[in-house]
């Protein structure tokens, strides 16, 4: 018995202690690179990219994007929307690429240093669904939301926010981005997300931002202070939004993390290599166009290659082709001189060892094994960072601690990649209604 | 429960719990504040961004 006593008492004091975490700051990656492949093999994808570009090309269904790349020399078929774009138009848009840079939100103590193996870690974009222990699984809500934005907040472990935690499904579409982002900006002062799918939203977005930093957003160019997040319409081609988005963001001088979300034996070849190539190809395209709107635009490579299970169509997350094709993206990273971005993804549907082994998997290009820059896995995703190291901004270990909390049920919430995945919903523990004297929010009442 | 008798997400519904309870909102000048609260009213009285 006199064990016991003092158990008991141990976990009394547990439960009243503070959470235990580590200051504020970000990790450096130290660790050597992994190259997968031989510098001849990365010359070879690179050749092959140069060859797709010049030959077959890239659509680009947004007309500023056909007349910037008409304007650099390349060739542009008006009526297909198809741009070739010749070899030496490449090299000269990746001269202009700047290997690091920081991002600076309204609190300047939380500036997140993006590449020079810095690593930054964000919390998950874009699931429509969070579920908790005993609220069960739900449609997201603006209060779901705003729970998150303050765990975002509260763990040192999180560097930037990632937009939609869970998209406020109570809130209209038109208006959402407005709503989300007041929200993301009062409850938190880490980098923010730009809402893109649109110009419009872009600009309201860029215009709120700006406002925290007391400027106007036609000022924000010198400022780098957040990002983005482009996903290609594969098999090579950007829509008008996607396009609109890379454009408006380079022209106001902040970064997109331009991801491919290329499926081998659906939306790409079946063959990995191919696959590679042509999601090469697709993230130096939008490349181009942000280097050649403002060169030396801050810009993130992070495309994301994974084979899709045969049967049902479903992207495999965390397959070992798919991290294999993590370390080649993160080396073509460096091969650029680029931040990469990784992130964590798992077909799991429960946070168990499969997620965090499949989870693990998918982390590594931006993280210790293959440094290539910063990296953004949302605490259920996304790392980034820049050579050596992860590079966009994503987060790993933000998904360690996010995973429990959301569902991510599908892929992309964009266009091409709008394929619902039936094996990818982690169930989760989420915000709260039921938390224990949580302080009052405004944001959380103003609707 | 014995110390070691929850599984993670047990474990996870405590940690959430105590993090937003421990959260605290990060100070923003009222002003900023105001002008924000008044572009998103504006903005949504004109009927936000409709998808392109």
């Amino acid at each position: 018995m006199s064990v016991a006593a003092p158990t008991l008492r141990r976990g009394v004091r547990r439960r009243d202690a503070p959470l235990v975490q580590l200051p504020w700051g970000q990790p450096l990656n130290t660790l050597g690179p992994v190259d997968l492949l031989s510098a001849d093999e990365i010359e070879a994808l690179h050749a092959t990219s140069l060859r797709i570009l010049e030959t077959i090309g890239v659509w680009f269904h947004d007309d500023d994007a056909r007349d910037i790349f008409r304007r650099a020399g390349a060739e542009v078929d008006e009526d297909s929307r198809r741009v070739r774009i010749g070899r030496d138009i490449v090299e000269e848009a990746l001269s202009r690429v700047v290997p690091a840079f920081t991002l600076t939100p309204r609190n300047p103590e939380r500036a997140v240093r993006i590449g020079d193996g810095c690593l930054a870690f964000t919390t998950v974009l874009g699931p429509p669904v969070c579920t908790d222990l005993e609220r069960g699984r739900r449609p997201g809500t603006l209060a779901d939301f705003a729970d998150l934005m303050c765990l975002g907040q509260h763990f040192n472990v999180i560097h930037m926010m990632a937009g939609s935690a869970v998209e406020p499904g109570d809130v209209p579409v038109p208006l959402r981005h407005l709503q989300s982002t007041r929200t993301m900006l009062r409850l938190s002062d880490k980098v923010p997300y730009v809402f893109c799918h649109s110009r419009r939203r872009i600009h309201d977005t860029l215009d709120m931002i700006a406002m925290t930093h007391g400027l106007r957003r036609e000022d924000l160019a010198t400022t780098p202070s957040t990002y983005a997040i482009i996903n290609t319409n594969s098999p090579l081609q950007y829509d008008g939004p996607m396009a609109g988005s890379v454009i408006e963001m380079a022209r106001h001088g902040q970064p997109v993390l331009l991801t491919p979300f290329s499926l081998a034996g659906a939306t790409m070849p079946v063959s990995f290599a191919s696959a590679i190539a042509m999601s090469d190809a697709e993230m130096l395209a939008g490349l181009m166009l942000a280097q050649f709107v403002r060169p030396g635009a801050p810009f993130v490579t992070g495309p994301k290659t994974l084979n899709v299970d045969m049967k049902t169509g479903a992207p495999a997350f965390g397959s070992g082709q798919g991290n294999q094709a993590v370390l080649v993206g993160a080396q073509l990273a460096r091969r650029y001189g680029l931040p990469f971005r990784a992130s964590n993804f798992s077909s799991s549907n429960a946070p168990d060892a499969q997620a965090a082994w499949e989870s693990q998997g998918t982390l590594w290009g931006p993280s210790p094994p293959a440094p290539a820059s910063s990296c953004m896995p949302r605490a259920g995703s996304r790392a980034a960072s820049a050579p050596p190291s992860r590079s966009s901004c994503s987060t790993s270990s933000c998904s360690r601690s996010w995973r429990p909390f959301c569902s991510r049920s599908g892929s992309m919430p964009r266009a091409s990649t709008r394929r619902r995945s039936p094996r990818s919903v982690p169930a989760g523990t989420s915000s709260a209604r039921s938390a224990p004297s949580r302080p009052t929010r405004a944001p959380s009442t103003i609707r | 429960m014995e110390v070691g008798g929850k599984d993670a997400a047990q474990r996870a519904l405590g940690v959430w719990k105590k993090a937003l309870a421990e959260y605290e909102e990060p100070p923003m000048d009222p002003g900023i504040a105001e002008a924000l609260d008044a572009f998103v009213a504006r903005r949504m009285e004109e009927g936000g961004a409709p998808l392109d």
